[in-house]
């Protein structure tokens, strides 16, 4: 088993894991607790100058989240998010003709943390927070070159939920992270960022 | 007045300390030289060069070594059982070799021996009057104590063959030797009657010598050396290169001789008025040609007395930097063994290829027969001294047993003149191939390399822009790479392309790369290469 694969495997065993929680709470007896799913996009600003040098076009973040309310206002999150980029080399002392060469930057990060509601009316200030671990693949396809790498982080939400009747609620969040990703040619290099997310979250159990 | 005395006793031992501490840390003050039998390991050649030790000499079944004696336990640690043979001092170190193994004198006032090989021995001496109690013949070279360098591989960069049209070029020098002329100049220098280095007909030989080669509109140069506090001079004469001149093809030999009586007459037709003829032909014929690399015509003094001249040469090209593609030492090559026409190609296992690259210019340009000679204990003519600095270098001399040698028989009437004339011819051929005939078309001029990062994020690359100017007659231009300087070049282009310009795009960022570029004609004949650039050699 590659080390690829090993790492998938443990990821799925983590969320079916997470997914499995609520039948092992209903079986205890514990009413009120229910698991949800969401979805969302952000409009992500990255915070490293070099990452908006080579990427102009960072993408809209894509999300998918479950969430398992342990508390009346408490949720645990996970969430896995998918962000691909398209940007171009750059050519830091020019000699010569400029050149540039197109880049595909795809990144997923695995998000584990906790959203705090701040009120129990329809439209209600919401925090979350957590840790993440992110892979990302950049393809330099003239160059038939590509690099891939991995890294530990942190996450912070801030905004309001709007409830939608007793299923759906609306998520408005800034969000911020730090995504800090090492290249075999390169130092450290945060991949993270200030963004806008919306999106909605919908009670299945 | 106790005080004092008691004080000054106490001093004493601190004294006596440091005494014995200066002695011992006085520069080579015990630093040993030792034999050590081949193989010898390369953990324990570099255990010797980290101990600050050095290979002084290698020979066909040992190396010579100098090193401190803590190093010789570590050293034996690292699988080298050297033998120490004698502590260094301030005296002068001589390899001996007797042909025909014969033995030396019992009793050799000041000098101290050690065997080293059948017919091979070190001396130890401070005394420069040796050689002349020595009976002749003797082959001598003075040691190099600062070490030896590893002799560089040879110069891939340059074609292996000659490019098509120079072969025509090689053919036409080889053919035009003139044994006239050879024998004129043999004739000349035997009429010095002497040219024993340290006597002033030896100096005027050196005139003569510097006055031929400035005949051909040569700048001939004079290059002083002291030995024993006798002065003499090398004669020197360079063809620039034009495509690379600062890589030289050195072509040598020895104008000095000696005899049994070598004060008073040692004429040396063939040791060595054979070879200085040889490279004064080489100088006519070659001076109106036109090569990628330089030629040295370099006639020497003092190498019967230890190869002082040569040493002084090879010892200052080293310290220039000057980059040496290759070394032919011409040494004894108009008397014939009876069984026809044959001169022995001395090589160490670094300058094999040297050796082998004459061989294959030489076949069919020279009636004679051009044998290869490995032999690390082959050092008694000029090419020892390149090998020490770590030029390749070879040895042409005759395969015979002539009884003129160190003799004062030694006379052009015991020389086979077609034998001089086809030794030559091999001669020429070779030099011409190593410094590289320019045939059509001329190989460009002007190569510039300039080199861009690429970057992404988290990726490097580098593109090497390169532009040259227009060779006349060029119908195209090749390109080629290599990764190290002189290394293996691959070619970039397919084809020939039409532009002057080309650019080599996203490299690997972490090293070097190395360009050269050659024009083809309409006929599909291609040129010598460039000058070779480094990719970032015009930032």
């Amino acid at each position: 088993m590659t080390r690829t694969t090993r790492r998938r495997a443990l990821l799925l065993a983590a969320f079916l894991a997470f997914a499995c929680l609520p039948c092992f709470t209903a079986a205890s007896g514990t009413p009120g607790r229910r698991l949800f799913a969401g979805a969302g996009a952000a409009f992500l600003n990255p915070l490293s100058a070099d990452f908006r040098r080579v990427y102009d076009r960072p993408g809209w973040p894509l999300e998918a989240q479950l969430g398992w309310r342990i508390g009346p206002r408490l949720d645990l999150l996970l969430s896995g998010r998918w962000q691909l980029a398209r940007g171009e080399t750059v050519v830091p002392d020019p000699v010569g003709p400029r050149e540039s060469y197109p880049l595909r930057m795809r990144v997923f990060a695995l998000r584990l943390g906790a959203g705090f509601r701040l009120g129990d009316g329809a439209v209600a200030p919401y925090v979350a927070g957590g840790f993440q671990q992110a892979w990302f693949r950049e393809r330099w396809p003239d160059a038939e070159a590509e690099e891939n790498g991995s890294g530990f982080g942190v996450f912070a939400q801030g905004g309001c939920s709007l409830r939608l009747g007793r299923v759906f609620q609306l998520m408005a969040l800034l969000d911020y992270s730090y995504a800090p990703m090492k290249g075999d040619e390169t130092g450290t290099i945060d991949l993270g960022g200030v963004g806008l997310q919306i999106g909605i979250r919908a009670a299945i159990l | 007045m106790i005080d004092r005395a008691r004080r000054c006793r106490g001093l004493l031992p601190a004294l006596l300390i440091l005494f014995v501490l200066a002695l011992t840390a006085a520069p080579g003050g015990r630093e040993l030289l030792l034999k050590a039998s081949k193989p010898v390991a390369p953990a324990a050649l570099a255990a010797l060069e980290a101990g600050g030790g050095a290979v002084v000499q290698e020979l066909r079944s040992c190396l010579l070594l100098r090193a401190r004696p803590e190093l010789a336990s570590r050293l034996r640690a690292a699988g080298l059982a050297a033998q120490p043979l004698t502590r260094v001092t301030a005296a002068d170190y001589f390899l001996l070799n007797v042909p025909g193994e014969r033995p030396l004198p019992a009793e050799l006032p000041g000098v101290r021996r050690f065997a080293l090989e059948p017919g091979t021995w070190l001396l130890e001496t401070g005394d420069a009057g040796f050689r002349e109690r020595l009976a002749q013949p003797y082959r001598l070279k003075l040691l190099a104590l600062e070490g030896v360098l590893p002799v560089q591989p040879p110069l891939s960069g340059e074609r292996a063959q000659a490019a098509p049209g120079a072969a025509s070029v090689i053919d036409r020098l080889a053919a035009a030797v003139s044994e006239d002329r050879l024998r004129a100049d043999i004739q000349a220098l035997q009429d010095f009657r002497t040219r024993y280095a340290s006597t002033p007909e030896c100096e005027a030989a050196g005139s003569f010598l510097r006055r031929r080669l400035q005949e051909m509109d040569l700048g001939a140069q004079f290059q002083p050396f002291t030995f024993y506090g006798f002065q003499s001079r090398n004669v020197w004469a360079m063809i620039p290169g034009l495509t690379e001149p600062g890589q030289k093809v050195v072509v040598v030999a020895h104008y000095d001789s000696t005899s049994g009586q070598p004060r008073a007459l040692a004429p040396g037709a063939d040791d060595n008025g054979s070879g200085t003829a040889a490279v004064l032909e080489l100088a006519r014929l070659l001076s109106g040609e036109r090569f990628d690399f330089s030629i040295v015509l370099l006639c020497v003094s003092a190498e019967e007395w230890g190869l002082f001249g040569s040493r002084a040469y090879a010892v200052q090209a080293r310290e220039r930097g000057d980059g040496i593609v290759g070394v032919i030492d011409l040494d004894m090559i108009s008397f014939p063994d009876p069984s026809g026409f044959a001169v022995d190609l001395y090589g160490n296992n670094s300058s094999e290829w040297l050796v082998d690259r004459f061989i294959a210019v030489a076949r069919g340009r020279a009636r004679l027969r051009l044998d290869k000679v490995i032999d690390p204990s082959m050092v008694y003519s000029d090419h020892s001294p390149f090998w020490d600095q770590g030029y390749p270098a070879l040895c042409a001399n005759e395969d015979s047993n002539s009884p003129y040698y160190h003799t004062t028989g030694d006379t052009l009437a015991t020389l086979d003149m077609g034998f001089a004339v086809e030794a030559t011819r091999a001669a020429v051929a070779a030099v011409a191939d190593l410094a590289q005939p320019i045939a059509w078309p001329a190989p460009p001029a002007g190569l510039e390399a300039r080199s861009q990062a690429v970057n992404s994020l988290f990726m490097r690359r580098k593109s090497v822009y390169l532009n040259w100017q227009a060779s006349a007659g060029a119908a195209g231009y090749l390109v080629y790479r290599a990764d190290s300087s002189r290394g293996a070049y691959a070619r970039l282009t397919p084809e020939a392309i039409a532009g002057t310009a080309y650019a080599d795009l996203l490299l690997p960022p972490d090293r070097h790369y190395y360009y050269v570029v050659s024009a083809v004609d309409a006929e599909g004949r291609e040129s010598n290469f460039s000058q070779e650039v480094r990719d970032d050699e015009n930032n």
